[in-house]
């Protein structure tokens, strides 16, 4: 499963890595509750950064292309107890 | 001298639990693909507790451990984390040593006495690794005067534990601690030392060093230091360079592909990781060796000169073919295959090549490695190495510490961003 998806993102300039605050799947705005684990993965010479987080009751493993400054869903999982 | 070692706990393991929730208290397995045999990379702590370690196969975990799970390796992962804290030890002294992937020793004798002791420097370490990191990546930091001392105090107070071995507590240590707990003192030597009386440091240091020394040669000298408490390597620094003396490959070879025809895929793909290495680095070599371990578990290998030096994956693999053909070839079963070059020259200031077949050449693999740095490494290989690829893509690259320390000299001298996740 691989799909663009929208996010809002807060840039601090103090920060290594961009802050997703709100991400909108099907249409419904889920705040961003947790960021687990940020880490970089190289695809050719483009900068990838891969998000796990905790949205709405879900766990989701978003993609940023710093490059083309998109993003992508590429897991998710309805967490237990959400 | 104040040396810290830091070790992260059960890394791989960690990271995967940090990153998914949901395996947080599970016992957790980082291997390699899910779907062909492998062996455990690492376990998570609740993992260990079914006596589950690192190097058993993944039957084997799922024997003692029914409900393990298993998660893919993730190298990507791991080391961005590995930068993330290299990055945190580096802002309070350079004299960091990057000794594997998840393990650090620090020289922190200048660093104490701003601290009035080691632990609450240790204790804030471990407050900025949980901040930055994340709650579920834990490391131990082991304190004493040398590597060797801090090393034991790791394993005394792991996990998630700091633990200080002062001067006045190593005598008590050595008589303690069982020869088989050093790092470099394997089973084999450990099974002669016993033969020989010694079961402890402290009984190694009271055995004659001469005595050693004839019994195992350089190595004994050694071994009578250990047994004094004492560890003659130094600490080497991150930015120090060191001095490449080989350049290879080795690899475990996957289940399906231990056939003499896998296995020669397998040695092409070392062939032609260990050629972009050499090339990357302005290597060319000498000597090529090659080895194989085959289904008995029994090693064979030999080397070969070359008349010129070469960074050319098709001569590196014609000659190590060539060598396993001179040992007989390649046995029914083989579990592991490796090649490396040795009598390392820089190619710049090498003659260039005469023949227009040879220019044609060099021209290609230039225009290949112009094609990886732009495109990454998987832009383009040989076809014949496709499946050997897919079956070792999820446990390769886990050991590149050399690599992290390296690529980490340059990216640490061009940033001074702060290593903080996003809360």
């Amino acid at each position: 499963m691989e799909r663009p998806i929208e996010v809002v993102a807060w840039f601090p300039v103090d920060r290594r890595y961009p802050v997703p605050l709100v991400v909108v799947r099907d249409g419904v705005r889920e705040r961003v509750e947790r960021v687990h684990l940020v880490h970089e993965r190289w695809s050719a010479g483009d900068l990838l950064l891969v998000y796990a987080l905790t949205a709405g009751g879900s766990w989701l493993q978003l993609r940023f292309d710093t490059r083309r400054a998109r993003w992508f869903l590429e897991e998710s999982n309805r967490l237990e107890g959400a | 001298m104040i040396i810290f070692h830091v070790d992260m706990d059960s890394f791989f393991a960690s990271v995967e639990q940090q990153a998914r929730p949901w395996l947080r208290g599970k016992p957790v397995v980082v291997s390699g693909r899910p779907d062909i045999y492998s062996v455990v990379a690492a376990a998570s702590r609740e993992a260990k507790r079914y006596g589950i370690r690192s190097g058993m196969t993944t039957w084997e975990a799922k024997k003692l451990c029914p409900d393990v799970i298993f998660i893919p390796g993730d190298p990507a992962k791991y080391e961005t984390v590995t930068r993330r804290f290299l990055e945190i030890l580096i802002s309070y002294t350079p004299m960091v040593e990057v000794y594997s992937i998840d393990e650090v020793f620090l020289d922190a004798t200048d660093l104490v006495p701003r601290y009035g002791s080691p632990i609450p420097l240790a204790q804030e370490i471990k407050a900025r690794f949980r901040k930055a990191l994340g709650e579920w990546i834990t490391c131990t930091i082991g304190i004493a005067p040398n590597k060797l001392l801090a090393k034991l105090a790791t394993d005394e107070a792991k996990p998630d534990g700091i633990r200080w071995i002062r001067p006045g507590e190593v005598p008590e240590v050595l008589r303690k601690t069982p020869v088989e707990k050093v790092c470099g003192i394997g089973p084999r030597i450990a099974r002669r030392l016993s033969h020989m009386g010694v079961w402890t440091l402290a009984d190694l240091g009271r055995y004659p060093a001469a005595y050693l020394r004839k019994a195992f040669g350089v190595y004994g000298e050694t071994l009578a230091l250990w047994g004094r408490g004492l560890d003659p390597t130094p600490l080497r620094p991150y930015w120090q360079e060191e001095e490449e003396k080989s350049i290879g490959h080795s690899h475990a070879v996957p289940r399906a592909l231990r056939h003499p025809e896998g296995v020669r895929k397998v040695l092409l793909y070392l062939c032609v990781k260990t050629a972009r290495r050499l090339r990357s680095r302005g290597f060319a070599g000498r000597v090529v060796h090659a080895m194989f371990r085959d289904g008995e578990m029994r090693y064979r290998g030999a080397q070969r000169a070359l008349s010129t030096s070469t960074c050319d994956e098709e001569r590196i693999y014609r000659t190590a073919l060539e060598i396993v053909e001179g040992l007989g070839g390649f046995p029914a079963e083989t579990t592991l295959v490796g090649v490396r070059v040795t009598g390392l020259e820089r190619i710049m200031g090498s003659p260039r090549p005469l023949f227009p077949r040879d220019i044609r050449r060099e021209r290609l693999l230039e225009a290949l490695d112009r094609i990886r740095d732009r495109f990454g490494e998987d832009a383009v290989y040989p076809a014949s190495i496709l499946e050997c690829r897919l079956l070792t893509e999820a446990t390769g690259g886990m050991g590149r510490e050399r690599e992290i320390a390296r690529t980490f000299r340059k990216s640490s001298q061009s940033s001074s961003e702060p290593a903080v996740l996003p809360e």
